[in-house]
């Protein structure tokens, strides 16, 4: 693998606590931590690397470093300068060097004002360059909680990534474990260098309707996009009513049709 | 298209050290694990092949039938109703091998006695199979072991699945890194002395091995960070695994993550 083009499509800095809807801020510090651990193998040179943060809303922004030969760098992305990478926005990520690296990323949240890691989760970055192997991707562990009093509250979201210069016309099936349910379609649009973040506790055709009927939904998903694109499932749990994560997953969805 | 999948270590916590006292003490958590499968051939059932690994005896079979185009999950917690006959109560890998193409993911859940809440949670793809020349070579650039006198404890091991007729021979390399600092834009060692070292072992043919960073190789250093470069003589899976503890607090950890390796094949240049 000698890949010099990396991308991951969520990201997080919060600093404020609670399940994304409460907002508040303690302190302006961040209670959640987001690490890019690159590697370059090479005896030499030094990799010359661009970061580029992809918000939903906003134009890319980019950040330089540089990873010395034969070195691995742990780079603390909530340390970068907000101007760069803003707080309390999603963002997808595309790493981008002059020689092949490799590329993780780690990231921890935290009970505000306590050291120890609460929730943790650490995802291989995809390597690029995007190809056709990337308009169709999946993952199968999904999940819809249905129980509106149980202690545990679990919430999930599919980010994707469009690091491209078009728009991607995305089909999302949901494939069910349950037999009577025939898959189900959603079709979402990312702009151009966008990333699109769903919560899929939110989306109808997947749990409004077993809320009242008690039933938990388990799905799997694949995206289908006419454009290459990097998609990532997040799950968080929480000790209801409690709003700070207790703790988290992420993976990257991988490609439908898998080729080494 | 894959039949074929494989995920190294399936985690159960046995005696752990109380870092503040020295003594051995059992953390206690419940474990559950969930093997998530999505069946893509759309017309076929899929009759899928469990084969669990071990540490310390010979690997065991269980078998599932999966409907054309349909997830489906084999769980393997203590209150499982479809739970094979196999050892659950000690960590293991697992290969599956498929009668028509699947992806498979795992996840991982553990529980404090008596609480429905997931207390840490991880989740990851399975790898798919067959291997082969590549999958001797596996990487991950994210290693620590932070052991000091901060609130913050991190505990980290290898766990490496061979599923081999043969013994594999191993050789892991210890890249010492450091932490980007954003006001000077350097990277910071923590000892810019420290050199890459070796460690080599051997796993056993159809068995797994855990190799504890915190305890069994003492050339890793608390509080520095390093990337690992694993390499074999046989095909083999690889899996990092780290584990948060609150100092002094041992009934239960805080949080959890695998740190998934990757089958590089060789990158030096």
């Amino acid at each position: 693998m000698r890949a010099s083009e990396w991308y991951y499509a969520e990201g997080m800095i919060m600093d404020w606590y609670g399940d994304r809807r409460d907002g508040r801020l303690i302190d302006g510090h961040p209670d959640s931590a987001d690490y890019l651990l690159l590697m370059n193998a090479n005896r030499s040179p030094d990799a010359q690397v661009t970061v580029t943060f992809f918000y939903e809303e906003e134009d890319p922004r980019e950040w330089h470093t540089a990873v010395p030969a034969r070195h691995c760098v742990q780079i603390p992305l909530h340390e970068i300068d907000q101007s760069i990478l803003q707080w309390n926005k999603h963002y997808g990520v595309r790493v981008r060097s002059d020689v092949p690296i490799l590329a993780q990323e780690t990231r921890g949240e935290y009970e505000p004002g306590d050291p120890a890691t609460n929730a943790m989760t650490t995802v291989w970055l995809q390597p690029g360059p995007l190809g056709d192997e990337s308009k169709d991707v999946s993952y199968v562990d999904g999940i819809i909680l249905a129980d509106p009093d149980h202690p545990l509250l679990e919430s999930e979201w599919i980010s994707i990534l469009n690091p491209g210069d078009m728009e991607a016309h995305c089909d999302i099936i949901f494939y069910f474990m349950d037999l009577d349910r025939e898959p189900a379609h959603m079709a979402v649009t990312v702009s151009p260098q966008r990333v699109k973040v769903i919560k899929l506790d939110d989306v109808g055709l997947l749990g409004k309707g077993t809320v009242q009927t008690g039933a938990t939904v388990f799905y799997s998903v694949r995206i289908r996009s006419d454009v290459p694109i990097v998609a990532e499932e997040v799950r968080r749990a929480y000790a209801r009513p409690n709003p700070i994560t207790r703790s988290m997953f992420a993976a990257g969805a991988v490609p439908y049709e898998w080729e080494d | 298209m894959y039949t074929q999948w494989y995920f190294t270590e399936c985690y159960r916590e046995g005696e752990i050290e109380d870092w503040v006292t020295g003594e051995r003490v059992t953390p206690f958590n419940t474990f559950r694990w969930y093997v998530l499968i999505l069946n893509l051939d759309e017309e076929k059932e899929a009759d899928l092949d469990f084969t669990f690994y071990y540490e310390d005896q010979c690997p065991a079979k269980a078998s599932y039938k999966l409907a054309a185009g349909r997830q489906g999950v084999v769980y393997l917690g203590p209150d499982s109703a479809n739970k094979p006959d196999v050892p659950l109560d000690k960590r293991f890998g697992m290969g599956i091998q498929s009668s028509a193409p699947i992806i498979v993911q795992c996840t991982q859940g553990d529980y404090i006695h008596g609480s429905p809440v997931t207390n840490n949670m991880v989740t990851n793809m399975f790898l798919p199979g067959p291997l082969g020349d590549r999958h001797k070579v596996w990487h991950y650039i994210d290693s620590i072991v932070l052991r000091n006198p901060s609130p913050l404890e991190e505990r980290e091991w290898i766990t490496l699945l061979n599923p081999n007729q043969e013994r594999a021979q191993v050789t892991l390399t210890f890249l010492p890194g450091g932490m980007m600092q954003h006001s000077t834009a350097e990277v910071r060692m923590a000892d810019p002395t420290e050199k890459p070292f070796e460690v080599k072992l051997e796993v056993e043919a159809e068995r797994i091995r855990q190799v504890r960073l915190h305890e069994d190789i003492t050339q890793v250093q608390p509080n520095h960070h390093y990337a690992v470069r694993i390499e074999t003589d046989v095909p083999i899976t690889a899996q990092a695994t780290r584990r948060i503890f609150e100092r002094g607090n041992y009934a239960f950890s805080r949080s959890m993550a695998v740190l998934d390796c990757i089958p590089t094949g060789k990158l030096e240049t």
